[in-house]
């Protein structure tokens, strides 16, 4: 072959891959969804084999995360989402597993309650960069972004939430008809209400009182939410066994066995859902995320209403723990990771999964569905959140501990306030002096 | 071989005419026996008539009974939730975990029985003591081998595991069995001019049949219950197994009782089927492994 044959040929060729270049380049920019990323971004945006784990996986949302998966990998060809799904009662054991093995996902999303270890293992990156360099980044709600910060340590982002789930009081609307009652709005209302609804000949209670596993989160929010306390630590000690903590404690607890079935004191949160559902009990607590479960049983016989109000007249909402996203420091496609996080956070993606689930999306311009709009759960939550008079309070998922002592240490001792065998005023005592140790490790460690 | 033509008779003593000494026909003993397993029974069957009823019936229904009849249950889990993967591939891993954790257990169990050699105290206690060592321990280092292995994500890796952690107590039941029977049995085929495997083919391998039964039946089960490796060593959703795919029906937020209900079904049908066929020998096998004759 001659040298001009050579030059011919070198030039067909360049002009033949400039031109397929070209072309791919059209087809992906006019398939792939909009992003901008921070310099330094790592792997390339447009080709990646991820793997997303999802920590609550179940015949009501993994559909919904395999739908929107399928729009996103139909927009951006070059990127692959493998989806696993895990129970949620064992995610958490299955990150850590992954980590200590060396094999972490891509990304995933992990539950605010459990974030702060991963963050203490430096596993996941902070997503400040890119969200700094989001066009997306003004649609977020603030306060959630601010709440998630706080529980991965107050300084960076480390999951990018993607719903709010906030506790709820949902009540059977028909009983409270029938004994022209109001559904609550303070907690002296509440507590007459559990009191007026119970029948027990007629095997009827006013209220179910959580003892099993998972009650000391909804205890805490209604300690806050009664006494109007906006923060679990003041002047660096613990508030929990403040006098009007005590009292709120022992006021409720007072409420087992009378207005509420003797078998709360063992009860999680599927018994709750089946006590209320099979139509035993008037009202219980829990977050907007049993809607499902209580159209299913009772259709539109469960109303829904936000926490009551305390004697200020102030609404005090403790966040529940939220799931995020979150990208593992150990991926080579953070880039792609994040394209694909911006998909799941758009205002479609959220308008999406979150009116299905009935929870609030995160970002804001999703929230005007026209779908929440008949959502009396989700608006009565909205409406709390909007309302000006309404303090957040977020956990302090922070303290490594705090999901141990929670979970595992305060559930015996709650259950032993139920039955009489511990004082409100002793549980309380313990509870704050076990935070109060958290924090002083965790200032320890911080070198504060 | 001896034919016996004549048994030995002994003289039936006369039936006692005075009434004395007359043996009464037993009572049934309804209160002190019926009774109490009659509630034992009421206590065992009720989960299975709750998993029939709720797995039956259709969603939001309250009927005690299974009426109107639905499958639509059965449909979601088999279909959208996947158990047809998962069902395919525990059985894959408990058939195949019951055959490597039997062979090995015979081998095992054989040498413990039948051997005298220096090590068998310290390999006795050391399988005595792994006993003790809850699985959850095993999972990090384990894992990091399997990693090394290629093994994770892999069915091949769950069947490891899975026999690695049963064969103790398998190899243990099995050198009850196997000590059991008598050696001389082993010894004529021997004198006979059987090799020592052949003797074990002809001789032991029938008379072994309650214990293979009973350890391979326990493997099988061991296998097909065992959620916490399933969870730990697969990153498949199409790889999982059942004990897996069951616990993704109950979410933090949604329980959805029918379909938890069909699940659960659907794995116990096999466990149920196992002890159906294998029961008669599982006293037997158990037995075998308490008590050395």
């Amino acid at each position: 072959m001659t040298f001009e044959k050579r030059i011919h040929m070198n030039r067909r060729t360049l002009l033949r891959s400039t031109l397929v270049g070209a072309a791919a380049t059209l087809v992906l920019a006019s398939c792939s969804s909009e992003t901008s990323l921070p310099d330094g971004a790592l792997g390339d945006p447009n080709n990646a084999q991820l793997t997303f784990w999802d920590n609550n996986a179940g015949p009501d949302r993994t559909p919904l995360y395999e739908e929107l998966i399928r729009r996103f990998e139909a927009a951006n060809p070059g990127i692959d989402i493998q989806y696993v799904g895990l129970p949620s009662d064992s995610a958490q054991q299955k990150y850590q597993t992954a980590l200590a093995g060396g094999s972490a996902p891509d990304l995933g999303i992990v539950s605010t309650a459990y974030l702060a270890p991963l963050v203490a293992q430096d596993a996941v990156i902070s997503l400040d960069d890119f969200m700094a360099a989001s066009p997306q980044r003004d649609e977020y709600d603030a306060g959630i972004l601010e709440s998630a910060r706080e529980s991965g340590g107050g300084e960076h982002l480390f999951g990018l939430p993607y719903t709010s789930n906030n506790a709820t009081l949902w009540y059977r609307a028909d009983w409270f008809a029938e004994a022209g009652i109001e559904p609550p709005d303070t907690y002296d209302e509440f507590f007459e209400a559990a009191k007026d609804l119970t029948d027990k000949d007629d095997g009827r209670y006013g209220f179910t009182i959580r003892g099993g596993a998972g009650s000391i989160y909804p205890l805490l929010q209604y300690m806050f939410a009664s006494t109007g306390i906006e923060s679990f630590f003041e002047n660096g000690e613990s508030t929990l066994n403040r006098p009007e903590m005590v009292d709120a404690i022992e006021r409720f607890a007072a409420l087992y066995d009378v207005a509420t079935p003797t078998a709360d004191v063992n009860n999680g949160f599927p018994q709750m859902v089946a006590s209320f559902g099979g139509g035993s009990v008037a009202m219980m607590q829990h977050n907007l995320g049993s809607l499902s479960n209580h159209e299913k049983a009772l259709g539109d016989k469960a109303g829904a209403v936000a926490l009551p109000r305390n004697e200020d007249g102030k609404r005090t909402v403790m966040t529940d723990p939220f799931p995020s996203y979150t990208v593992f420091k150990s991926s080579k496609h953070q880039a792609a990771a994040w394209k694909f996080l911006e998909f799941m956070t758009s205002q479609e993606s959220q308008a999406y999964w979150n009116e299905r689930v009935g929870q609030i999306p995160v970002n804001k311009a999703a929230r005007s569905a026209p779908e929440f709009a008949s959502m009396p759960s989700v608006q009565a939550a909205l409406a709390a959140l909007d309302d000006p008079k309404t303090v957040l309070v977020t956990p302090p998922d922070y303290l490594p501990d705090f999901g141990k002592i929670v979970q595992v240490q305060m559930l015996g001792q709650w259950q032993k306030v139920l039955i009489g065998q511990l004082s409100a005023q002793d549980f309380a005592d313990d509870f704050a002096e076990k935070l109060d140790r958290s924090m002083a490790k965790y200032v320890a460690r911080q070198g504060k | 071989m001896t034919t016996i033509t004549d048994r030995p008779t002994t003289a039936l003593p006369e039936p006692d005419t005075t009434g004395k000494l007359r043996v009464r026909p037993k009572k049934p003993r309804l209160f002190s026996v019926g009774l109490p397993l009659a509630l034992y029974l009421l206590f065992t069957l009720v989960p299975f008539y709750w998993m029939i009823v709720f797995a039956f019936r259709p969603a939001g229904s309250n009927s005690m009974l299974p009426w109107p009849l639905t499958f639509e249950h059965f449909d979601t889990v088999w279909n959208t939730l996947g158990f047809s993967f998962f069902f395919k591939n525990s059985l894959i891993v408990a058939a195949l975990s019951l055959v490597l954790t039997t062979f090995v257990a015979l081998a095992t169990g054989y040498a413990l029985a039948r051997f005298k050699f220096r090590a068998k105290v310290p390999l006795v206690m050391a399988l005595l003591c792994s006993q003790f060592v809850p699985g959850a321990m095993l999972l990090i280092p384990l894992f990091q081998v399997f990693r090394e292995m290629n093994l994770v994500n892999n069915l091949t890796g769950l069947i490891v595991a899975d026999t690695v952690f049963q064969l103790p107590l398998a190899a243990m039941l099995m050198a009850g069995f196997i000590a059991q029977i008598p050696v001389e049995l082993e010894e004529a085929a021997m004198v006979d001019g059987c090799s020592r495997l052949r003797a074990f083919r002809i001789i032991m391998l029938p008379l072994l049949r309650p214990g293979l039964i009973a350890v391979g039946s326990f493997a099988f089960i061991g296998s097909w219950n065992n959620f916490l490796f399933g969870l730990m060593f697969i990153s498949s959703q199409e790889k999982f197994t059942l004990p897996v795919g069951l616990s993704y029906t109950i979410g933090s937020y949604n329980v959805d009782f029918g379909v938890l209900a069909a699940g659960g079904l659907i794995a116990a049908v096999p466990v149920v089927a196992v002890f159906a066929v294998i029961q008669k020998y599982l006293v037997q096998g158990l037995s075998a492994g308490a008590v050395k004759g």
